[in-house]
C-alpha cells in the first residue's frame, strides 16, 4: 500500500498521499520556477521512505542557486550583459526561474556543479559561486581553501570575538560592554563577501608586520611577541565602555528616589572619597576621572521603615545610600551622560564610562585562519629583530604553530599581503578563487623582494645576523575581546559564605579558587595529608569548638561570663577541638535529623 | 595467562630432539651451582630480577665479586622501586586509570563490513568491569580448537555451526486450528539454508518435543494432532513449548565465526556459555574464554575472575593504546574481587561493605546510611581517607600515617 503511494506532507504535517511523487515533485518545482508558487517553498522528494516534503514555513535557511537544465545554466551571457547595463534585477532572476532558492531538504535532491566548466547533463544546479557552500564569516577567511577543515570553524568562530569598528554611532550607544578599536584598516587581502558586507568600511582588523621566528622563549606554546613600539603607535589599542545605569524609581506614599550627592547622615554613607567625581546633581562629571569603587551616580533612597520619633517630636528622615559604583578593577573617564524617562515617568540615567585597553601581556591576538595566541612578551623596538632595510615585524609568531595545524592559508595570506603592500592595492583571495601562488611571487619579485616571503634578520639585541632566513609578510590580525585586565583576580583573605564560612566563589564575590576533590585526591596521591590538611580546613573555615567530655556534644561558650558549659549536663569540663566548621554544621543538621552524633575525644597524639 | 603459557610449552617439546635435551641438562647444572653459592644474598628480591642477574653474570663471565657488587647494585634499586609504606596506592591506581580514560572514546566503534563480531569497546566496557555488571552488553566467547580440527577449516566451521542456538520458531512457522485442535508446524525452506542445516534433523527434532498427540510428517512441515481433551489454553502453550525447543547447539550462542588466527582456527561467537562449552571435546579447554567475567567467575572460580577483570581491562585499554602499568590493575581487580565474588565499585557492591558510615554516607545516598548507622549505633573509627577529610583531620595517608610517641 504504502509503497505505491508516497505520503506528502506539507510543513511536517501528513497531508495526503501521491501515487506519483517523482512527477508531483517536479510538476510542483516547475511551478515555482514559472512563479505560480512562492519562491520560498521548497519541495524536497525522499526516495528511501518515500515520502515528498512541502516546506514553506518560516526560520528554513536557504541559498541561491542557478537552475541548469540539460547541462546548461539558464543564466546566459545575454542576462550577464542585461544586468551589467542595468535592465535586470536579482528579483527578476529569481523570478524568470533562472536562480532559485534551495533549503537543506531539497538540497538532498539537487547535483550541484561547483564550476559551468564541470557541468555534465545530470547537474541540476549550479554554483553561483564556489564560495557560496560557505557561510558569511567563514567566507570572510582569505585562502580558506588552502587551510584545513577545522582551521576554518577556529576561524569564524573568532571573527566574533574580534574587537573592531562595529558601529558607527558607537557615540549614542549605551550598551553595557562596548569595544571600539583605535585606528582599524582595511585587511589589504580581501574576499568578495568582505566587499558585499562593505567590512572595509567597518573594518575590524588591522595588518600587521609579522616575522615567523622564536623569540627567546617569549613566544613559545603559542603565545606571540609584540613590539612595543608598535604599541605606541597604536596597534591593537581600544576602547572600552561600560554603561551604568540608575532609576528614579517613585515608591506608593509619594515617596521618591533622588539623585544627589549622599550627605554624612546617609545610611551606608560611603565616605567622601568616593563621591570625588559627583557633580551637584549627583552625577559624574563628565571626562572626569573614575576610579574603582567610586560612585558615578550619587542616589539616596526614602527610608525602608518610618523612622522612630526623635526628640521634641519630629521625624529625622534618615535616606538610604543607593549610589551606582564602578566595579573594583574598573579605571577610566565619564564618557557621557545621559538621561532619559522611563515608561512610568521615572528619571533614568546612564552613564558610560571609557577606559583605554592598550595590549598588555596575556591579551588575546588571531589572525583570520584560527590562529590565535596570547601576548607573551612586549618588546622594546630597540630588541626586536630587523631586515636589512630596518624592518620590524610587530608581531613575532613561533614556527611551531604553522605545521601541524597545516594553516597554509596563514602563509599565503602573509604573501599576499606583502605583495598587497608593495603594488599598493587589495588583493582578493576569496576562496575556490583566491590569487594563486606564482602571481604573488611574481609580484613580489617585480618589486625586488625575493619571491618566497624569506628576509635575512639580524636579532635586535645582539645585532648579529639570525642563521637562515626568516619568513616574514604582511597578514591581517584582529584584538580578540579577552583581556586580562577583566579577568585577573587574586586573592589571600576575604569574604566568606555565611551558612559554611568556606571563602566566597566567583570574581565578583571576591572569591577564592576552589581546591576541589580532584585536586585534594592528587595531594592524598603524594601522601601529603598534611598539606591537604591546611588547604581543607585552615585556608577555609578552621573553628575551634569546645566539646564536653561526657555528652560529645558542642559546649556553649559564654563570653560574658567567660564560662564554657556543657548544653546538656551542664558539666564544665570542655575542651577545644579543632574542626572544620562544615563538620560542625554536620553535627548540627544530624541534632535536627534527630540522630545524637556523640564525639568520643582522645589525646592529640 | 597460564593456560597460554602450557601450550608455548607444549608446541616446542613436540620438536625436541636429544641434543637440545643435552643442552638443557648442562645449562641446570650450572645455574644450580652459582645460584646456590649467592643464595643468602638474595634478600627480597623476586624471582625474575634473581634469575637475569645470573643470565648477565653467565652472558659477560662475571667474576664471583662482580657478582656480589650487581647483587647489591639489583638490591637498592629493586628498594626504590618496591611501593613505601602508607604510600596510597588506590588513589594511584584510580588516577592512572582515570586520567588516560578520558582519552577513551565515548562511542562505540561500528566496522562498517567487517567479518567480527562487534565488541563494545572503549569506556562503556571499562564502566561494564568496573561497575561489575552482572550482564555483560557484548557477551563474546573466543573457542580454541583442539589439535584435530584446529587446522581444519571445514570441522572448525562444521562445528561452529553445530553451536549455534537454534529454536523452532528461527525456522519455522506455525498454524494453529482451534478447531481441530491441530497445529501445523511448516519449516521455511530460506531459513533452513541459511544456516545450512538438514531439514530432515530439524523435523525429527521438533517431532521429539511433542509429548502428547499423534505427529504426521509430510515433506515439509509436521501435522500435530493434540488430545481432544486439551483446553485452548493448553494447546497454546503446548504449540509455544515446541516453538521454544532447542533444535541444535548451546543455549546463548546466537552466532558463531571461524577466524583464523596465528595460523589456527577459532571461533568467535555471539553470546555466551562457558560452562556448556567447555563440555565440548572438540575445544581446547585450556584456552577456551569468553569475554563476560561474571560467568569465569561462577564457572572457573574467583581467581579466574580476577584474572579475567585484569585480562579484558588490559585488552580494552590497550585496545584504545593506553597503557596502564598492570599493577594498578591488579589493585583494582583485587579490590574486585577480595570478597570472594565480584563486586563492582557501586553502591550496591563494594560501596556498601564499607565499615565506615561517613564513607557510605559520602558516596551515595547520605541520609539513608546516616540514618541507618543511627538507628544500629555505629561508631566512626575515623581509619579511612573520606571520613578524616569531613572531620577535618589528616588523612592517614603517607606523612598523616606516621606519628611520634615519646620514649619513656
Amino acid at each position: 500500500m504504502a509503497k505505491e503511494r508516497a505520503k506528502v506532507y506539507v510543513n511536517g504535517k501528513l497531508m495526503g498521499f501521491h501515487p506519483n511523487p517523482e512527477a508531483l515533485t517536479k510538476e510542483l518545482i516547475k511551478a515555482r520556477r514559472n512563479n505560480i508558487l512562492d519562491t520560498q517553498v521548497n519541495i524536497a522528494y525522499n526516495k528511501r521512505t518515500n515520502e515528498v516534503y512541502i516546506n514553506t514555513d518560516s526560520g528554513r535557511v536557504q541559498r541561491p542557486l542557478i537552475v541548469v537544465e540539460n547541462g546548461k545554466p539558464k543564466l546566459t551571457e545575454r542576462h550577464i550583459e542585461k544586468i551589467k547595463r542595468g535592465e535586470l534585477t536579482w528579483e527578476d532572476l529569481v523570478e524568470q526561474g533562472i536562480i532559485e532558492f534551495l533549503d537543506a531538504e531539497e538540497e538532498e535532491n539537487a547535483f550541484i556543479a561547483e564550476r559551468p566548466e564541470e557541468l555534465t547533463p545530470e547537474h541540476t544546479h549550479l554554483e553561483i559561486n564556489p564560495v557560496g557552500i560557505l557561510s558569511i564569516i567563514t567566507s570572510m577567511i582569505p585562502f580558506l581553501s588552502h587551510n584545513l577543515s577545522g582551521k576554518a570553524l577556529h576561524g569564524a568562530k573568532m571573527f566574533k570575538q574580534a574587537v573592531g569598528f562595529g558601529q558607527s554611532n558607537f557615540r549614542m550607544r549605551t550598551d553595557t560592554e562596548a569595544y571600539l578599536l583605535h585606528y582599524p584598516q582595511k585587511s589589504l587581502v580581501k574576499t568578495k563577501t568582505m566587499d558585499l558586507l562593505n567590512l572595509d568600511r567597518r573594518p575590524q582588523v588591522q595588518n600587521f608586520v609579522v616575522a615567523i621566528l622564536p623569540y627567546y622563549g617569549f613566544n613559545t606554546l603559542d603565545a606571540v611577541v609584540i613590539n612595543k613600539g608598535a604599541i605606541e603607535r597604536c596597534l591593537g589599542r581600544l576602547s572600552y565602555f561600560r554603561t551604568y545605569e540608575s532609576t528614579q524609581t517613585r515608591y506608593p506614599g509619594g515617596q521618591k528616589d533622588k539623585f544627589e550627592v549622599p550627605n554624612e547622615e546617609t545610611v551606608g554613607y560611603l565616605g567622601e572619597e568616593a563621591y570625588k567625581a559627583l557633580g551637584e546633581d549627583g552625577l559624574a562629571e563628565v571626562e572626569s576621572h573614575i576610579k574603582g569603587k567610586q560612585v558615578v551616580i550619587g542616589k539616596t533612597s526614602p527610608p525602608r521603615f518610618l523612622e522612630e520619633i526623635a526628640e521634641f517630636g519630629v521625624v529625622r528622615e534618615r535616606r538610604r545610600e543607593a549610589s551606582v559604583t564602578v566595579r573594583k578593577e574598573m579605571e577610566g573617564y565619564v564618557d557621557r551622560v545621559m538621561l532619559t524617562q522611563g515608561s512610568q515617568g521615572d528619571t533614568i540615567v546612564k552613564i558610560k564610562i571609557r577606559s583605554d585597553r592598550m595590549p598588555e601581556v596575556g591579551d588575546k591576538f588571531s589572525s583570520r585562519h584560527g590562529q590565535k595566541g596570547v601576548v607573551g612578551a612586549i618588546v622594546p623596538e630597540e630588541d626586536m629583530p630587523f631586515t636589512v632595510n630596518g624592518t620590524k615585524p610587530d608581531l613575532i609568531l613561533n614556527p611551531h604553530s604553522i605545521p601541524s595545524r597545516m594553516t597554509v592559508g596563514h602563509l599565503l595570506e602573509m604573501l599576499a599581503g606583502k605583495a598587497a603592500c608593495m603594488k599598493a592595492e587589495q588583493i582578493d583571495a576569496t576562496p575556490f578563487n583566491n590569487i594563486e601562488e606564482p602571481e604573488l611571487e611574481k609580484i613580489l619579485l617585480e618589486h625586488g623582494l625575493r619571491p618566497d616571503g624569506m628576509e635575512v634578520f639580524y636579532d635586535g639585541i645582539t645585532g648579529k645576523r639570525i642563521e637562515g632566513r626568516v619568513f616574514t609578510g604582511v597578514i591581517a590580525y584582529r584584538r580578540l575581546y579577552h583581556m586580562v585586565a577583566h579577568k585577573i583576580q587574586a586573592r589571600s583573605k576575604g569574604p566568606v559564605q555565611i551558612l559554611t564560612r568556606q571563602p566566597t566563589e566567583g570574581k565578583e564575590k571576591e572569591g577564592g579558587l576552589r581546591f576541589g576533590e580532584m585536586e585534594g585526591e592528587t595531594l592524598i596521591g603524594h601522601g601529603a595529608s598534611l598539606l591537604l590538611q591546611e588547604k581543607i580546613v585552615e585556608d577555609s573555615d578552621k573553628v575551634t569548638e569546645y566539646i564536653c567530655e561526657k555528652c560529645g556534644i558542642v559546649a556553649v561558650n559564654d563570653r560574658i561570663r567567660n564560662k564554657k558549659y556543657c548544653p546538656v549536663c551542664g558539666s564544665s569540663k570542655v575542651y577545644p577541638v579543632e574542626m572544620s566548621y562544615a563538620f560542625k554544621l554536620l553535627l548540627d543538621e544530624l541534632k535536627a535529623l534527630c540522630i545524637y552524633p556523640k564525639l568520643n575525644l582522645v589525646d592529640k597524639a | 595467562m597460564p593456560s597460554r603459557k602450557k601450550n608455548k610449552g607444549k608446541a616446542p617439546k613436540k620438536k625436541t630432539t636429544a641434543k637440545e635435551v643435552k643442552k638443557e641438562d648442562k645449562k641446570e647444572k650450572k645455574e644450580i651451582t652459582l645460584k646456590d653459592r649467592f643464595a643468602d644474598l638474595r634478600g627480597n628480591l623476586p624471582e625474575k630480577v634473581w634469575d637475569s642477574i645470573f643470565e648477565i653474570a653467565e652472558k659477560k663471565k662475571l667474576s664471583e665479586e662482580k657478582i656480589k657488587k650487581l647483587i647489591e647494585e639489583a638490591k637498592k634499586e629493586y628498594a626504590k622501586v618496591v611501593v613505601e609504606p602508607c604510600e596510597a596506592v588506590g588513589i594511584i591506581a584510580a588516577q592512572s586509570l582515570g586520567e588516560p580514560g578520558t582519552q577513551l572514546t565515548l562511542r562505540t566503534k561500528h566496522y562498517a563490513g567487517a567479518l567480527e563480531v562487534s565488541v563494545g569497546s572503549g569506556i562503556q566496557r571499562v564502566e561494564e568491569i568496573v561497575d561489575g555488571r552482572s550482564k555483560t552488553k557484548y557477551a563474546s566467547m573466543t573457542i580454541y580448537l583442539n589439535e584435530k580440527i584446529r587446522h581444519n577449516k571445514k570441522k572448525a566451521e562444521e562445528f561452529a555451526r553445530d553451536l549455534v542456538d537454534v529454536r523452532t520458531e528461527d525456522v519455522a512457522k506455525v498454524k494453529e486450528d482451534f478447531l481441530k485442535k491441530t497445529a501445523e508446524i511448516e519449516i521455511i525452506d530460506e531459513k533452513v539454508a541459511e544456516r545450512n542445516l538438514d531439514k530432515e534433523v530439524l523435523l525429527s527434532r521438533i517431532k521429539e518435543a511433542v509429548k502428547k498427540g499423534k505427529v504426521m510428517k509430510r515433506t515439509n512441515k509436521l501435522i500435530i494432532h493434540f488430545p481432544k481433551e486439551y483446553s485452548l489454553l493448553k494447546l497454546r502453550s503446548e504449540v509455544l513449548k515446541i516453538m521454544r525447543k532447542r533444535l541444535q547447539g548451546i543455549s546463548g550462542i546466537e552466532k558463531t565465526i571461524v577466524v583464523e588466527e596465528n595460523g589456527e582456527y577459532i571461533i568467535k561467537t555471539l553470546g555466551t556459555n562457558l560452562k556448556a562449552v567447555l563440555k565440548r571435546k572438540e575445544i581446547d579447554p585450556y584456552r577456551t574464554t569468553t569475554n563476560d567475567i561474571m560467568e569465569i567467575s561462577k564457572v572457573l572460580g574467583i581467581e579466574a575472575g580476577r584474572r579475567a577483570i585484569v585480562d579484558e581491562l588490559h585488552k580494552t585499554l590497550s585496545e584504545n593504546r593506553i597503557r596502564v602499568d598492570l599493577r594498578h590493575l591488579l589493585v583494582l581487580a583485587d579490590l574486585l574481587t577480595f570478597t570472594g565474588e565480584i563486586r563492582g565499585t557501586v553502591r550496591t557492591g563494594i560501596m556498601r561493605l564499607k565499615q565506615s558510615p561517613f564513607a557510605r554516607a559520602a558516596f551515595e545516598e547520605t541520609v539513608k546510611h546516616l540514618f541507618d548507622s543511627a538507628l544500629y549505633g555505629e561508631r566512626e573509627p575515623l581509619q579511612g581517607v573520606v571520613e578524616n577529610l569531613i572531620v577535618g583531620l589528616p588523612v592517614k595517608v603517607g606523612t598523616g600515617r606516621v606519628e611520634l610517641v615519646m620514649r619513656e
